[in-house]
């Protein structure tokens, strides 16, 4: 299948800083790709060059198996591009900005009126259509930005920082758009820094580092790739050596550590009569490397409950991921 | 094939913007009371000085209002229309639109083109909204129509140039209020540049000898004077082999002359024409208008070269075609200007 993506050796210096040092990048369609990195890592650099507004120092982009021609015309026609700081001109209303980019595109009269009617009802924003584009919130001109991005239904999507000052209600209804947006058959890209969501939204990760990429693939196998492990971390009540013998026995399961337990300490001089039920209640927690899938996991969890093990809760810790950004950007 | 019949998106989006409100209304109907005024305080002058006891003639009247209207005007477009353009690009990179807009397929020519094309529709608007204004001068006579006709393409030749000039500054800085500043620098170099180069030249001329510089020609304030004066000395072209500036011989001074403005600085340093010593046929006066209409569109295509080049996100230097037609466009322009000036041996 051809990649919807790829880059090969791309390479972008400014004077003697060196922004990009040959990335190989391969993003196939239909996915939503997260890049991840600190501020410099050259993630914006790349999104940039594969949109065509910065010229590679050295490298290619090929987007859809098309080459990106000298004056980024592929890149035009097939990249809808979102900055991470964008302006709006304040002074169109919702429709007459759309309709500027659709004139823009060259779509044909009698195309742009429902395509800007189609892009208001994708991004919410029917409502809104002869509103002044000053009057918008934030959130809303984040949503028309999108929209700007997909006036010429183009099959790649690069959006720079797509959340960054959205509120918590703002970022569930984007997230859901770029959801919907994969299901048309998008291919996107997006930057963030907020990792979690990232984590939620995209189906592959990259991490960027100092112009490097790092690590890329799905979650599981960035972190595979960074060193990160997997954890099970498991609440038994009763039962407890049964779960140290199912884990033990179970292929991908690591060392068991059996975490110290949390629960406040009782003076020495409290009575059996003084002491809380809930106390002796409190349950043990193991934790453990694991490199399962989800189905291992369900197989596990079977295991465990056909053993006898009375458990009270079984959490699969797979987004550690910004753990090792942390880690990552401190060394 | 029908994409390239549409509008210029550019200038859909500007004119959507600027002509909306009342704001535009309110300009022109300020520049035009502005404009009136200018008129009217002209007619009290001549009535004053004809309750004086000067013998004032209806055409004297005419080429007093000419004279004024056509300076005034020129006035306001050299320092409107870089207001104009100076943030015609450098604001879209302020207000952070840059990106947006060079994503889309259209090409920097075309973003220029729009740019200047909306911003000259707003000077075009004044300018022809004082055409009948203007064409009062012809109730009083004493200005022939073809130099109101010549007044009117210098105004908008002048308009063209002053706007590329502000669209090249607004490619070149990043910040409108730099561009802005930019861009009247260079007229203030060029307007009083020039007037300032011409005095030189005379007062460190030997008396007696020709003193005419094609320096003048770049000053839009001389070239329309030069206009005015044809308006009001119809019949002073003839030049004496070896006289001065032809100022001196095409215009007589009469201080109850309409062409009493002309009396006055910096006017009366303004000449009428450059003195071409090398036309087969003995000394003639090219009247300094000519050199402008060849000079400003000749600057007005390179500013939007240079332009069309500062405005590309990427290889802005590459040669491509579009340099070979500005350059072809450039030496048809200068070829055939050259021709029309008598410049050819």
């Amino acid at each position: 299948m051809t990649a919807a993506i790829e880059t090969t050796n791309l390479t972008k210096r400014y004077g003697r800083t060196l922004a990009l040092d040959q990335l190989n990048l391969v993003v196939q369609p239909s996915t939503i790709y997260g890049f991840v990195g600190p501020n410099g890592a050259g993630k914006t650099t790349t999104l940039r060059m594969v949109a065509g507004l910065l010229e590679p120092s050295s490298g290619d982009v090929r987007l859809l198996g098309e080459r990106l021609d000298r004056d980024g015309r592929a890149s035009q026609r097939l990249v809808g591009y979102m900055p991470d700081f964008f302006g709006v001109y304040d002074d169109l209303r919702v429709w007459e900005y759309l309709d500027f980019f659709a004139r823009c595109h060259k779509l044909p009269a009698a195309k742009r009126r429902s395509t800007v009617d189609g892009l208001l009802e994708l991004v919410d924003l029917t409502p809104k259509r002869d509103a002044f584009v000053q009057s918008l919130s934030r959130g809303m001109q984040q949503r028309l930005c999108l929209a700007h991005a997909l006036v010429h239904d183009p099959p790649i999507l690069l959006l720079d920082e797509p959340a960054s000052g959205l509120d918590p209600r703002a970022r569930v209804e984007l997230r859901e758009l770029l959801r919907t947006l994969r299901d048309m058959g998008k291919t996107i890209i997006l930057s963030s820094h907020i990792l979690s969501e990232l984590a939620e939204v995209c189906t592959e990760l990259g991490i960027m580092q100092g112009g490097h990429l790092v690590a890329s693939g799905t979650l599981v196998e960035v972190q595979r790739q960074l060193g990160g492990e997997r954890r099970l971390r498991i609440g038994v009540l009763r039962g407890l050596e049964q779960a140290k013998a199912v884990l033990a026995a179970t292929p991908g399961t690591g060392p068991i550590e059996a975490l110290e337990d949390d629960t406040p300490a009782l003076p020495a001089d409290t009575s059996t009569t003084q002491r809380l039920p809930e106390f002796h209640a409190a349950p043990t927690m193991l934790q453990v490397a694991w490199a399962g899938d989800p189905e291992a996991t369900a197989a596990l969890i079977s295991r465990l409950v056909s053993a006898g093990v009375a458990l009270t809760s079984f959490v699969d810790e797979t987004n550690d991921l910004e753990e090792l950004f942390l880690q990552l950007t401190a060394a | 094939m029908f994409s390239v019949l549409q509008p210029n998106p550019i200038i859909v989006k500007e004119l959507r913007s600027r002509m909306r409100g009342g704001r535009l209304y309110l300009i022109l109907t300020g520049y035009l009371l502005g404009l009136s005024l200018v008129c009217y305080g002209i007619l009290r002058v001549f009535e004053g000085q004809a309750q004086n006891g000067m013998q004032i003639i209806s055409a004297h009247v005419g080429q007093g209002l000419f004279a004024a209207l056509a300076l005034a005007e020129t006035l306001l477009i050299v320092f409107l229309t870089p207001a104009l353009t100076a943030g015609a690009i450098s604001t879209e990179r302020e207000q952070l639109t840059y990106d947006l807009l060079i994503a889309t397929p259209l090409r920097p020519g075309r973003i220029l083109s729009g740019k200047l094309v909306a911003a000259l529709w707003y000077v075009l608007l004044l300018i022809f909204a004082a055409v009948p204004l203007g064409s009062v001068v012809l109730l009083f006579g004493g200005v022939a129509p073809r130099d109101l006709v010549k007044a009117l393409l210098l105004l908008l030749l002048t308009a063209l140039a002053a706007g590329m000039l502000g669209l090249l500054c607004s490619t070149l800085a990043k910040r409108t209020l730099r561009a802005t500043i930019m861009t009247y620098l260079c007229i203030l170099a060029i307007v009083v540049g020039s007037y300032f180069y011409v005095l030189l030249r005379t007062a460190s001329a030997q008396p007696g000898m020709p003193v005419t510089s094609r320096a003048l020609a770049v000053s839009p304030f001389s070239a329309m004077t030069s206009i005015v004066m044809r308006g009001t000395n119809p019949g002073a072209v003839p030049v004496p082999a070896g006289h001065g500036m032809a100022m001196d011989i095409a215009r007589p001074m009469m201080m109850f002359d309409a062409n009493m403005l002309m009396n006055m600085p910096p006017f009366n340093n303004f000449t009428y024409g450059l003195i071409d010593y090398n036309n087969p046929n003995g000394p003639v006066v090219q009247p300094v208008y000519r050199y402008a209409y060849v000079a400003y569109p000749l600057f007005s295509i390179a500013c939007y070269w240079l332009a069309s080049h500062f405005v590309r996100p990427r290889r802005r230097w590459r040669i491509g075609l579009h340099d070979l037609l500005m350059l072809t466009l450039m030496l048809v322009v200068a070829g055939a200007g050259t021709y029309w000036l008598d410049m050819w041996p």
